[in-house]
């Protein structure tokens, strides 16, 4: 059976990362919830990134876990701000070479699934059990505990110049990998006055260069990346329904079909300006759909007139969204976010008339062939293209989840 | 003569293995059927491939290629209409015989099974030279190849038993009171029952199900539809099911005699790897 192991890397006396220690033997797997990552997945809005976070239950009995008082803590500076990541592999156990049996055995690589910070505010201590719950939230989350550094940033920065300025600060390299070279966003323009991100967060500084610049941000592997929304390359792998003649069964389940009609936009303004972008044919086909923005770091309106076209022309069309289940394993783990997938629905068809055979086209003979039919109606066909713009994995039925969007 | 229940490794060419693939040679048909090839290994004898425009004296090939060596000691046709046909392995240098030549000359019969001494070998290529109808299209709807697990079949008789054919149906009740039924492709599965086991070689295979931690094929009827009073899905000869035990290993043995057999209850269950 497939298996995780939990470790924490906490700080030494100094307040320096150490190294990771593995703690699975003292995890409640019982509380272990899923584990997720998402793209802009709220519902009737849109967004550019979002935190994961997860709870972890630890026992607690020989103190390791309790706060740096206690003698035999693992935690030497403070609980909070340790790093925490959870790894996956195939089997419980490793494949030794000379003991393992060829044909038989796995390979079984541990891939890190999940790698946040441990939040020390919602730590609950349960007396009876001698168990302890840490929230654990996701590395990107020190965006919404540092400081934008304004005094790096000047008017006339451009959206590339001004993201790479806030995010390029100790406090958030410590954790991450900050890269001009991986930062690439939809529309960059000069910022004309940065006096709005006085005082403000990273996490309220993204957000408003993100949703200008029409980008997105994730983080894999420790490193920040900053794209479009523009899905990545060509399909990395297809996914097989019941019905499917060309593949295996992979699909374990699709579920919340929409039409993507909550994520409509065609009609944008600008707040107090008589500024609008609007998609003609999206209002005649979805009716008008209204989302007034503005963004006080630009000020000139033809700039503002580009933020609103290139919005309206991200979300005016109407995209098919769902989400699949699929089971977890090496090669579905490494899909990334923005990754484009194919999903082949088909039905199986069987004759209209019962204990006669399906017709082959060329062969049947009209008056004497029976048309077929199909078991279901809804069908996903394999020509179309989604981007994922969600994972979740399911710890307890070792299920991924992947939220999808059309392209 | 009965036959015992059969267990086999999956399908070295199924459609999930991405490294195998299938090349047809025929110099008549108008469509020699190359693009939907692939369905004779994707576990679904509701497809096949089918040539158009073909004849006897067209000798289409099939070329299987697994790029690996495989180790292969059984060979099925499911639902085919070849009358002659020949099926040998490449041994590295040339295609030759197994040990026991397939080379059928009169065949009038829709499923084939061969068993020979397993080979270990990355080619195998099927000639066929004419149909049961004299000059029909050529048509498979599965091709296995694979190797036994273990000794492959059972010596004893289990019972088989709580079979189901479930297709997963989601009942909703309409305002008239009549039923809708929504049903989907659907799965086999069964108990396999002895209450006193002593066989090795038997329990040797229940421990490899249980701990291959892999889908095993399993064809209750063994090749002998006949022995059952008659001919029902699931015990046909075509009904091979790629399975996996579901449920826990028990091995007790019988009223906790150490000397006893054990009392066995293996639920298998259809399966996608």
């Amino acid at each position: 059976m497939s298996y995780f192991r939990v470790y924490i890397n906490p700080r030494d006396d100094n307040g320096n990362l150490t190294d990771y220690q593995e703690v699975t033997n003292d995890v409640d797997f019982n509380g272990f919830s899923n584990i997720s990552e998402n793209l802009d997945n709220d519902e009737y809005n849109v967004g550019s990134f979002k935190f994961n976070s997860f709870r972890l239950n630890l026992t607690n009995e020989h103190g390791k876990y309790s706060d740096v008082e206690t003698v035999a803590s693992i935690f030497r500076y403070r609980r909070g701000g340790s790093k925490v990541k959870v790894n996956w592999q195939i089997q419980d156990y490793q494949s030794i070479c000379g003991v393992a049996i060829a044909g038989k055995a796995k390979l079984t690589p541990e891939v890190t699934v999940f790698e946040g910070i441990l939040n020390d505010d919602a730590t609950r201590l349960d007396i009876q059990s001698q168990k302890i719950s840490f929230s654990v939230i996701g590395i990107d989350s020190i965006f919404n505990e540092t400081e934008t550094p304004y005094s790096s940033l000047t008017n006339g920065d451009l959206f590339s110049e001004a993201l790479l300025a806030v995010l390029d600060q100790a406090k958030i390299t410590e954790y991450l990998t900050v890269s001009a070279s991986n930062i690439s966003v939809s529309l960059d323009l000069a910022i004309d006055d940065v006096s709005p991100f006085e005082n403000t967060t990273v996490k309220e500084s993204l957000d408003q260069l993100l949703f200008s610049s029409n980008s997105v941000l994730y983080i894999k592997n420790n490193v920040v990346y900053i794209t479009s929304r523009d899905p990545q390359g060509s399909s990395v792998k297809t996914f097989y329904g019941q019905g499917s003649q060309e593949g295996i069964e992979s699909i374990i389940k699709i579920s919340n079909i929409s039409t993507g009609r909550n994520k409509v936009f065609n009609y944008w303004t600008w707040a107090d300006t008589a500024l609008v972008s609007q998609s003609s044919t999206s209002i005649e086909d979805n009716g008008l759909r209204k989302k007034e923005i503005s963004f006080d770091a630009v000020t000139n309106s033809s700039k503002r007139q580009s933020i609103l076209d290139s919005q309206k022309t991200e979300f005016s069309d109407l995209k098919q969204e769902f989400s699949i289940d699929i089971e977890l394993s090496y090669e579905n783990i490494e899909i990334d976010l923005l990754n484009v997938i194919k999903i082949d629905y088909s039905t199986p068809l069987i004759s209209s008339s019962p204990g006669s055979e399906v017709p082959i086209y060329g062969l049947g003979i009209y008056g004497e062939a029976s048309y077929p039919v199909g078991f279901y109606s809804i069908l996903i066909d394999e020509s179309q293209n989604f981007k994922v713009i969600g994972k979740s994995i399911n710890t307890k039925n070792q299920v991924l989840t992947l939220n999808l969007r059309e392209v | 003569m009965a036959s015992q229940v059969m267990f086999f490794n999956k399908n070295k060419i199924d459609l999930d293995n991405p490294n195998a693939s299938i090349t047809v040679t025929d110099g008549t048909a108008t469509n020699t059927g190359q693009s939907f090839v692939d369905y004779v290994r994707n576990r679904n004898n509701t497809s096949a491939w089918l040539t158009t425009g073909s004849n006897d004296a067209a000798n289409t090939q099939l070329d299987i290629d697994m790029i690996d060596e495989r180790d292969i000691s059984d060979i099925f046709l499911i639902g085919h209409n070849f009358k002659a046909f020949t099926i040998k392995y490449w041994n590295g240098s040339s295609y030759v015989d197994f040990s026991t030549a397939i080379s059928e000359t009169t065949n009038a019969v829709d499923f084939n099974h061969y068993s020979f001494t397993e080979v270990a070998t990355s080619k195998i290529r099927i000639i066929i030279t004419g149909t049961q109808a004299v000059d029909d299209d050529k048509v498979l709807k599965q091709l296995i190849f694979t190797n036994k697990v273990l000794t492959g079949q059972l010596t004893g008789w289990p019972e088989i038993k709580n079979t189901r054919h479930s297709t997963n149906k989601k009942i909703s009740t309409m305002l008239s009171g009549k039923i809708s039924v929504v049903e989907s492709i659907g799965s086999f599965e069964c108990n396999l029952s002895v209450k006193n086991w002593s066989s090795d070689a038997d329990l040797s295979i229940v421990e490899e199900i249980y701990f291959g931690k892999r889908a095993v094929l399993v064809w209750l009827s063994g090749g002998d539809e006949a022995q059952f009073s008659s001919s029902r899905i699931g015990y046909r000869k075509e009904d091979i099911y790629l399975m996996r035990a579901i449920d826990d290993y028990r091995p007790d043995f019988v009223s906790g005699l150490y000397v006893s057999g054990l009392k066995i209850d293996l639920r298998l269950k259809e399966a996608i790897s």
